[in-house]
């Protein structure tokens, strides 16, 4: 009855209802913690959108569904419209001196798991609201992930376009003796109902995990449930807010390199092909490989650093700063944007100052392909390592063939081809988004961060990348309008929302 | 003999020419009508035509009372089936097929040819074979025949003597008073085209081509008393990425010492599969013929050059070009035998003879007696046969110089235990041992009674 109720209805209107209902998890956290106000305003605002939500339902009951795949595309690129304006009504409804562009604001931020806040002044809000922040950024990650496999995937979008060297945006090919294919609504239903499970049952691990390592209840939940979506949103700005220090980092260091590789969940859940033992996927070794590059290099030059100032011995503080910079580097190469507490730990020792824009580089490499997290993904600049390898070759011996399988034959022709035309329209985006926030007042370099900030879902990129950390809220409104458009398109990546645009999506 | 030969291609064809050489009843079956006129044409056999493994064709081609079933269609699959249909339908006692795919060959699932499992008794994949022979021959590149025997611990050496050799003019007999030390022993002389067993008081000839038995430890310095100087090669050219050139290039990546390989591969996808199962070799799409191919393939510097496609005509100009481009050997890749005697004017330095070793290994398993190993020298013309002397044999217990051995044989050989010993007159043999005899064509069966046991053995 449920299961087909959800089939029939619209993917937008059921989204919708769930972000409804999930907005009466702050409100029964407010109640009970005792701020009245902030409950009244999640929970009024739930029952509005729910009851909405229930009217449209009813109204749409008899619809017979297209059902086409596409149609599931727009609904994804219509719910990063549409959806953080639902969750921002109960954020100016608790905060009555905000805007309701700054709320959208935040809300885009949050449910595109960018995590670029409005709000530094962490005590401004209360905790319930850092809850909701939590949460829509915890939807966000799991709506991505649920896409990726049901919606993109089948598209040949968000990567496995590499991976099966066809043509983003469409369909394999029918075959004639298959009678009927399956519902798209059908297969997100069915893959929501298996990698929801996976996604909690992680989140919750977290949690507990961070709880017994004695942290403030609350404090452990966001920040869990921020790692597994990688955005990011924290009760302050870093780390710093964590009590149990470098053991609940390495915690959620540790649930941070899930974000490495689709692999992660289980395997039941990959459509794109994923073969070979875990210690040869080349997402994973491209990723350990930049880490450690990463690391390796900044942690050099703080210690050459340390040597002039003459504290190269102090072991604690090198460590620290070593796991300072280990622990940043991946969360910016996942896009997360999780500061430690220990990267001024760095800084501190060495005297020099920490190079933010090697993070900005990192958080473009981004994640694997169909995980939560953004930017390039390693796939991609694993194809483009593996296609560049391959020209050289070709310059020694230009009739050569290259070896490796079908498999990789493919990766390195069209697989590059995708990569590379992913790679450009990434590249293009970068300048007209710099060259837009220009237009609207900002000097070059904030320009520039806050675009790869934006396009990467590395809203933290703002506090480090540049010389001097930029405030989101000295923003204009068309600043901010700007660029939570540019998350949503590094959300949902610009191919997809380019294969919604392309013109035979207009044919009926 | 009855004798099922299935598959009437190059390997069937030429070991029915051989077994219907040597007095077989042999029948072949192929489903291309040319192919089995070819046969029946050229061939002193039978030929049906139909598919092999199909009962009913296997009936008609006699396989009822046949002794000996060989599969060697193109077809792995076909010639399992075939052997399965042999054994099951009509109980034919001893079925030989030729698998090519790797896969089928691979040790730990060598158990699958069991009698209840798949009944194959033996397994040859001629592919694999000539890829040994091109190794070897790139091993001894002074050389133009090597074959090994005595597991590996004696070698077979086909050399053109020239000029520089010091020990022209020497009656054979007195080799051994001058090398005493030297497990070697000259075998069969080609001289003006005709092949024989030489006599002690004999002489070697600038011209002729020798063949010397040697143990593996001299190989070295018995190819230096000759005249030869061996060299090690790093850089090889193969010109085919087939099943034999690519068996060639895995034998050379697997090697420890580091031997840089290039593959020239005309067939994209033969080249792709190549490139698939290859590391470090560089597989080259285009044609071996093509100057700018092989100049990219760097023929010039390369130490030998291996031409191993399909096509002989093909083989001989590609390793004439190379030689001609500056490679320090070339290596080709001959079906046809009567080609052989070309190599010589166009400066071939060795060429390798697949019929001559698909042949040898199924005849190893025809022979009566032990027989360890056979080889076939020229164009048929002369067998190495290694095989063990049972004590039903006449020539156990006896000294080498009692045995009558007839005028075209030599002993090169003796394996006692697992020492191999150079054949001299007071040489006594025992059972058990194994002996190494070069035989001319003509006295093969006479070599075979030496070897074979009597009745009361079974």
């Amino acid at each position: 009855m449920l299961r087909a109720l959800l089939l029939r209805t619209p993917l937008l209107v059921v989204l919708c209802g769930a972000a409804g209902l999930s907005m009466w998890l702050p409100a029964a956290h407010a109640s009970l913690t005792g701020d009245h106000d902030v409950a009244q305003a999640f929970f009024y605002s739930g029952i509005i959108v729910v009851i909405v939500t229930g009217m449209v339902m009813l109204a749409m009951a008899n619809r017979r569904p297209r059902g086409t795949a596409r149609s599931q595309l727009s609904a994804l690129v219509g719910a990063y419209l549409i959806l953080p304006l639902v969750f921002a009504l109960p954020v100016t409804q608790a905060l009555p001196d905000t805007t309701l562009a700054n709320a959208w604001f935040e809300m885009v931020s949050s449910f595109t798991t960018t995590g670029a806040t409005v709000y530094d002044d962490a005590a401004r809000l209360a905790p319930s609201i850092h809850l909701w922040r939590g949460l829509v950024g915890w939807l966000g990650g799991l709506f991505v992930l649920v896409a990726a496999t049901a919606i993109l995937a089948p598209l040949n979008l968000g990567g496995s376009e590499v991976l099966a060297g066809r043509t983003g945006g469409q369909a394999a090919g029918g075959m004639t003796q298959i009678a009927r294919i399956a519902d798209p609504a059908e297969r997100l239903l069915r893959y929501t109902a298996v990698i929801t499970p996976l996604y909690a049952g992680l989140t919750l691990a977290l949690w507990l995990l961070l709880m017994i390592a004695g942290e403030v209840n609350l404090v452990a939940l966001v920040h869990a449930m921020s790692t597994l979506s990688t955005s990011g949103i924290g009760m302050g700005g870093d780390l710093t807010v964590m009590e149990t220090g470098i053991a609940g980092e390495a915690l959620i260091f540790l649930f941070l390199l899930l974000a490495l590789t689709r692999r992660s969940l289980a395997e039941r859940v990959q459509v794109m092909g994923s073969t070979g033992p875990l210690h040869q996927d080349a997402e994973l070794r491209l990723a350990l490989a930049l880490i450690g590059g990463a690391t390796l290099v900044l942690f050099l030059r703080h210690w050459i650093g340390a040597i002039e100032a003459e504290d190269a011995q102090d072991l604690n503080r090198a460590f620290r700063a070593l796991w300072g910079t280990l622990f940043t580097v991946l969360s910016f190469l996942t896009t997360t944007g999780f500061e430690s507490a220990e990267w001024q730990a760095a800084r501190d020792w060495s005297g020099l100052s920490n190079p933010g824009l090697i993070l900005a580089g990192l958080a473009m490499f981004g994640g694997g392909v169909a995980t939560t997290a953004g930017g390039v993904k390693l796939l991609r600049v694993h194809v483009l390592a593996l296609h560049g390898q391959r020209e050289l070759e070709r310059l020694l011996h230009p009739s050569s063939v290259g070896g490796g399988g079908e498999a990789a034959r493919r990766l390195r022709r069209q697989g590059a081809y995708f990569a590379w035309l992913f790679f450009m329209l990434f590249a293009l985006t970068v300048a007209v988004t710099t060259a837009g926030l220009a237009l609207l007042g900002l000097e070059f370099e904030p320009a520039l961060v806050l675009t790869l900030a934006a396009l990467t879902t590395t809203g933290q990129l703002a506090d480090l990348a540049a010389t001097s950390p930029i405030r989101y809220a000295d923003l204009g409104a068309a600043a901010k309008l700007v660029l939570g458009a540019v998350m949503v398109l590094g959300r949902v990546e610009i191919l997809a929302v380019l294969a919604l645009l392309a013109p035979s999506s207009w044919r009926r | 003999m009855k004798v099922i030969i299935c598959g009437a291609g190059q390997v069937g064809w030429q070991i029915a020419r051989q077994l219907s050489g040597e007095r077989n009843d042999v029948t072949v079956v192929d489903y291309n009508p040319d192919l089995v006129r070819r046969a029946t044409d050229t061939l002193d056999v039978q030929g049906i035509v139909g598919f092999a493994s199909y009962p009913d064709v296997l009936d008609r081609a006699g396989a009822r009372d046949a002794d000996l079933l060989i599969a060697a269609t193109h077809s792995d699959e076909v010639n399992m089936v075939t052997c399965q249909v042999a054994h099951s339908v009509f109980s034919v006692p001893r079925k030989i097929a030729r698998l090519r795919a790797q896969n089928y060959l691979d040790a730990i699932y060598s158990d699958l040819y069991r009698r209840d499992h798949l009944p194959i008794d033996v397994v040859i994949s001629p592919e694999k074979e000539v890829a040994e022979a091109a190794l070897q021959r790139l091993a001894a590149p002074a050389t133009f025949d090597t074959e090994s025997f005595m597991l590996g611990r004696a070698q077979l050496l086909g050399m053109a003597l020239d000029e520089d050799c010091p020990v022209l003019n020497t009656p054979l007999r007195q080799l051994n008073d001058l090398f005493p030390s030297l497990r070697a022993i000259v075998v069969g002389v080609r001289r003006e085209g005709r092949l024989f067993a030489p006599d002690p008081g004999d002489q070697l000839f600038a011209g002729d081509q020798i063949y010397v038995f040697s143990h593996s430890e001299d190989m070295n310095r018995a190819l230096e008393i000759f005249g030869k100087k061996s060299k090690k090669q790093e850089r090889i050219v193969i010109v085919g990425g087939g099943n034999v050139g690519l068996g060639v290039a895995r034998a050379l990546e697997a090697r420890t010492d580091r031997v840089r390989a290039k593959v020239i591969e005309k067939n994209r996808s033969v080249a792709e599969r190549a490139a698939d199962s290859l590391e470090r070799t560089i597989v080259l799409n285009g044609d071996g013929m093509d100057m700018d191919m092989l100049l990219e393939a760097a023929v010039d510097r390369a130490d030998a050059v291996l031409a191993v496609t399909d096509d002989d005509k093909t083989n001989l100009l590609v390793a004439v070009r190379a030689k001609q481009a500056g490679a320090t050997m070339s290596i080709a890749l001959v079906n046809d035998p009567t080609l052989a005697p070309l190599m010589a004017p166009l400066d071939i330095d060795a060429y390798i003879n697949p019929r001559a070793t698909t042949v040898s290994s199924i005849l190893r398993h025809i022979r009566h007696g032990r027989v360890r190993r056979i080889y076939s020298i020229g164009d048929a013309e002369a067998e190495v046969i290694e095989a063990q002397i049972l004590s039903t044999s006449p020539m156990t217990g006896r000294q080498i110089r009692e045995i009558e051995f007839p005028e075209g044989v030599l002993v090169g050989a003796v394996m006692k235990g697992d020492k191999v010993l150079k054949p001299t007159g007071e040489l006594r043999l025992e059972a058990g041992d194994f002996v190494a005899m070069f035989a001319m064509s003509l006295d093969v069966r006479e070599v075979e009674r030496l070897l074979q046991v009597s009745i009361d053995f079974f």
